[in-house]
């Protein structure tokens, strides 16, 4: 493939007429990359994974009603759990979900965490330890998307757009990455909208031509401001059928899946979904707020993956959905309740090189020995198997050491397809 | 287990995060190694370039306040505080802690006309906006919505910007979610009664507020905290939050493991030999919990449905506790509401509170990474004056004060937050603006600032908006912000801009008119807005060159006419009518606006 660097690009485009209306040819060439892409979907605020995927039969069913006599997911009625014919079935709202695990995309990794010498139940500290893909340490001083960056062999530094962010702001996956797309909307993206426009915009960059932080950090925005400008990013039609629930998460997921089809050459994009902190009022029954807000996580990510999917890049996306920490198996009051902070908890991992349809990792129960201090899913899969698994059987990076330092005999979860196992470092 | 969480407590602690650091591969400066891993070119600071020659009068504006505010504080009134830079600076904190009456808020609140709910008390908020809102100005959001612009009105227009950006400070510590239930309907009160009134005051004190208050209760789930139903929500975050903070949590270890410290409080909560726990574990969060069942608000018919604090007896956990007392029974049985208040007491008053307040502030307004004699100092007066009445306003005295604050190190070092940034720009070129309910350039400014990311209230985790400047280097963050900035100069109504770039400009150049040419128009105002000019003046410098560059650009999309010659006069009535080709208002706001958002502002 014949690539352009992120500056000729610019150039390009501004040949084209960069600032005004011109209708923009796929940017890199006419045929599509083929880099693998991670999409790292983060679900803020500790997503009860036990009420996503509830158990259905056996004596951890007897638990799980004992455990959630009030919001529990119920086996009949309107909120019916959905049955795959397995131990575990999905949330009534995680029809999306279901439709990709029925069609073999979908793998869920049971009982993932931090290793259990490093729990917590901070929020804070639980995200960071994660993004930072050091669980025993808080203080390293770069996210592990952007030391996947610094290693992966399909970074060749002649991308347009390496990372994007469907967001206001990076996450601390990418902390000391300052080359990222960051936007969670096109329209009206500019510091200055009238005549002068694209001077303001040079001038802005002219002001900013160190090496700090900042200086990069604008830098990027005004390459953004361009690219963003460049391309036509209006009336978008998702290929596949695929439908965007209206919400923010919606269109932030849309995005992603425009920009990638625009073939900037993009390896990373991340968004964010918050809203699971449900202490109180989760909803009894499996419905109220957390069916809201599981169906907007399910429906939204089914319909990124149908178009692209539909887009021929099935192969090329791998989409993970997690959360800082799982909730506490047991409810925490009576009617109108929520849970607390727990540990454990599932993650889903999407995509054409995904041996989906399947379970991995283990769920160890739902008994009081089983459970994680009694209280919580107990975390037996260290994050960085599942993550560590995907860096290097599809994202082709082999550098896991430098990926996720301190992290060792690393064992692969085998939910990539066999015959797709990219050789690392062979490009 | 142990050994781990001490290595993590060191690590927190940060004096042996630095060697251990360096034994991870991710300091090396090659642009590639021999695994072939490539390396960002390391980056040494946030900084982008600092403001030449700054003067000290503008560093205390930009970071004890919301900048140079022609007229009010620039070095000319600097000058008028005492007779060297520390004996003005020490005189400024004191007359900003002090306040006084507010004369320019007070006048534009009252030509508003509509902010109606900052009379109303806590009881008269909940009535009216809680068990019987209609719409419009009795809706339940309203007292939200009037914070939300309030906040903008204050600190743009606040004789006491220092006693704002404490007040953003501690509504930051102590963050709620303005749309939260109960906030919304009283945060009026959360704002006056539990936020001004306290800090400055006691932070006991002040803690016991905010664990009172409808809006807290309801955020954190404590209203739902009970015997029966407990909800661990509101005990986790008083203590990983609002008082020790993450940075002493011991992790899941039983209390009894955790090393203790001795304080000189005795009796009560303290036992008699006065011996603690140095850090919680999560059995602290637990008991904890215990302590405050009960605590929620009166907020049914049967109890009078008052928006009061209520302490509901049927719903506590009556039996014996132990918080932060390495497991020994500290919290006798059957004490009743007097459990919370211990927990509250040992919390306010433990040395790792402290500390961690002190590192806060001194992150939120000196440097993202603060010199740490800095935060001892500063946590040390917390610390010994914490049964003092006026304990925070000892602490904000010793901070703003201290050696660190003005070394020069640290000027500079921090990215203005997008509020800041708006807020500072509209006081340096004077923006007539006063930010109201139910207003058109009101909605629109809130639609811009929406984007940015920073509008007050509208953080939905307890732990506030970030404060670290990197947080706020993202191409969204940056672009919204000076797009807002952009429209508060461009913004008019009927003809009448808001910012008064053009009167301004005209009326300092009328008296000689042929020096308005583009270099000494953007001198002046870079001048005026930094209020400092370089020995030999701003000619050459890349911020100046910038903007002057942008100034004299051809007329787009044309090619009759050439670019303006950077030292040619422009006439007068071009700059006033905005004539074709050049259009020298649009020009002018559009200078103002690179000066705005250029390194020399954005960072304070």
């Amino acid at each position: 493939m014949k690539k352009m660097k992120r500056r000729a690009f610019l150039q390009s485009a501004a040949a084209l007429g960069a600032f005004s209306t011109v209708n923009f040819a796929r940017a890199g060439g006419t045929s599509p990359g083929s880099q693998p892409i991670i999409i790292d979907l983060f679900m803020r605020g500790g997503m009860d994974g036990l009420n996503v995927i509830p158990p259905i039969s056996g004596p951890n069913r007897t638990f799980y009603e004992q455990l959630r006599p009030n919001i529990q997911v119920p086996l009949t009625g309107s909120n019916a759990v959905l049955d795959v014919g397995e131990a575990l079935g999905f949330h009534p709202a995680a029809s999306g979900l279901r439709d990709m695990y029925v069609d073999g995309d979908l793998a869920i990794i049971h009982g993932t965490g931090l290793p259990q010498e490093n729990v917590t139940r901070s929020h804070f500290d639980a995200m960071k330890l994660r993004e930072l893909g050091t669980p025993a340490s808080l203080s390293t001083t770069s996210g592990w998307l952007t030391r996947h960056l610094e290693s992966t062999p399909h970074i060749t530094g002649t991308e347009i757009i390496p990372v994007l962010v469907s967001n206001d702001s990076n996450p601390i996956s990418l902390q000391a990455y300052y080359n990222a797309l960051t936007v969670d909307q096109v329209g009206g993206y500019h510091p200055n909208s009238g005549s002068l426009a694209e001077k303001h915009a040079e001038a802005i960059g002219n002001m900013y031509q160190g090496n700090s932080a900042l200086d990069l950090s604008v830098t990027g925005a005004m390459d953004t401001l361009a690219i963003i400008d460049a391309l036509d990013l209006d009336d978008y039609n998702p290929a596949g059928g695929a439908v965007y629930p209206d919400s923010s998460f919606g269109d932030q997921l849309m995005l992603i899946a425009q920009l990638i089809k625009e073939d900037l050459d993009i390896n990373v994009a991340t968004a964010d979904l918050s809203g699971w902190d449900t202490h109180n009022g989760q909803g009894d029954g499996g419905g109220g707020n957390f069916y809201g807000r599981v169906q907007n996580m399910s429906d939204a990510v089914k319909a990124l993956w149908q178009d692209l999917n539909a887009s021929g890049l099935g192969n090329q996306v791998t989409i993970v959905v997690h959360s800082e920490f799982g909730r506490r198996a047991r409810q925490n009051g009576q009617s109108g309740s929520g849970t607390d902070h727990g540990s454990g908890n599932v993650m889903f991992v999407i995509g054409g090189k995904i041996n989906g349809g399947q379970s991995y990792g283990e769920f160890v129960g739902l008994s009081n020995e089983q459970l994680f201090g009694g209280e919580d899913i107990a975390p037996v899969v260290d994050f960085r198997q599942v993550y560590g698994t995907i860096v290097q059987e599809i994202l082709g990076n082999s550098n896991l050491n430098h990926v996720f330092p301190g992290y060792q005999n690393h064992v692969s979860m085998d939910f990539t397809s066999s015959d797709i196992i990219f050789k690392a470092g062979f490009e | 287990m142990k050994k781990t969480n001490q290595q993590r407590r060191q690590l927190l602690a940060g004096g042996v995060a630095t060697s251990l650091l360096a034994a991870l591969p991710m300091t090396s400066h090659t642009a590639t190694n021999s695994s072939g891993i490539r390396r960002h070119k390391l980056v040494d600071a946030i900084q982008a370039a600092n403001l030449p020659q700054q003067r000290f009068s503008h560093m205390v504006y930009s970071r004890l306040g919301y900048g140079i505010t022609p007229g009010v504080f620039d070095q000319f009134h600097w000058n008028q505080l005492g007779a060297n830079d520390t004996q003005r600076l020490s005189n400024f904190v004191a007359q900003q802690l002090a306040g006084g009456v507010d004369g320019p808020v007070d006048t534009r609140i009252a030509q508003a006309g509509n902010y109606v709910t900052l009379d109303k008390s806590l009881a008269l908020l909940w009535n009216h906006h809680h068990v019987n809102p209609g719409s419009g100005e009795r809706s339940s959001s309203r007292p939200r919505y009037e914070m939300q612009r309030l906040k903008f009105l204050r600190a743009t227009y606040t004789l006491f910007p220092l006693r704002e950006r404490i007040a953003d400070f501690w509504h930051n510590h102590f963050s709620l979610n303005g749309d939260s239930f109960y906030a919304r309907s009283t945060l009026t009160s959360w704002d006056r009664d539990v936020i001004r009134t306290h800090m400055l005051g006691n932070f006991q004190a002040f803690l016991y507020a905010t664990a009172r208050h409808p809006a807290m209760l309801y955020y954190l789930d404590n209203y739902n905290n009970s015997v029966s139903e407990p909800n661990e929500n509101y005990a986790r975050e008083l203590i990983e939050l609002h008082t020790l903070g993450v940075e002493n949590y011991y992790g899941l270890e039983d209390q009894n493991q955790v090393p203790t410290i001795q304080v000189t409080e005795r009796g009560g909560p303290w036992g008699s030999d006065g011996i603690v726990q140095e850090f919680y574990v999560d059995n602290d969060v637990y008991e904890a919990t215990r302590c405050l069942t009960g605590w929620r608000v009166n907020d049914s018919s049967s109890t009078g449905d008052t928006g009061a604090f209520m302490y509901d007896d049927d719903r506590h956990d009556r039996f014996q506790k132990s918080v932060l007392s390495g497991g020994m029974i500290n919290i006798p049985a059957n004490q009743g509401m007097q459990d919370g208040i211990d927990v509250i007491r040992l919390l306010a008053n433990h040395p790792g509170t402290a500390k961690h307040i002190a590192g806060k502030l001194a992150r939120f307004f000196v440097a993202d990474d603060p010199p740490q004699n800095l935060i001892d100092d500063v946590a040390d007066v917390f610390y010994q004056n914490r049964y003092q009445a006026n304990q925070l306003e000892l602490v904000f005295t010793e901070l703003f004060n201290h050696a660190e604050f003005v070394n020069p190190a640290n000027w500079q070092t921090k990215l203005k937050r997008p509020f800041d940034t708006v807020v500072s720009a509209m006081r340096a070129v004077q923006t007539n603006f006063t930010i109201k309910p139910d207003d058109d350039n009101s909605n629109n400014f809130e639609w811009r600032m929406d984007d940015t990311g920073h509008y007050p209230f509208e953080w939905q985790p307890p732990d506030g908006f970030p404060v670290q400047s990197n947080y706020w280097m993202s191409s969204t963050a940056l672009i919204q912000t000076w797009k807002t900035v952009d429209w508060v100069m461009d913004r008019s109504n009927s003809g009448n801009y808001i910012t008064p770039l053009r009167q301004l400009t005209v009326s300092v150049f009328t008296p000689n008119p042929d020096d308005m040419t583009p270099e000494n128009l953007v001198s002046w105002w870079m001048t005026r807005i930094f209020n400092t000019a370089p020995t030999g003046g701003w000619m050459g410098d890349p911020v100046f060159e910038s903007v002057v560059t942008f100034l004299t650009q051809q007329p787009p999309d044309q090619t009759t006419f050439p670019g303006w010659p950077r030292d040619l006069t422009i006439p007068m009535e071009d700059l006033e009518d905005n004539s074709w080709p050049y259009r020298w208002h649009e020009r002018l706001r559009g200078a103002v606006s690179l000066i705005l958002a250029s390194p020399y502002f954005m960072q304070r």
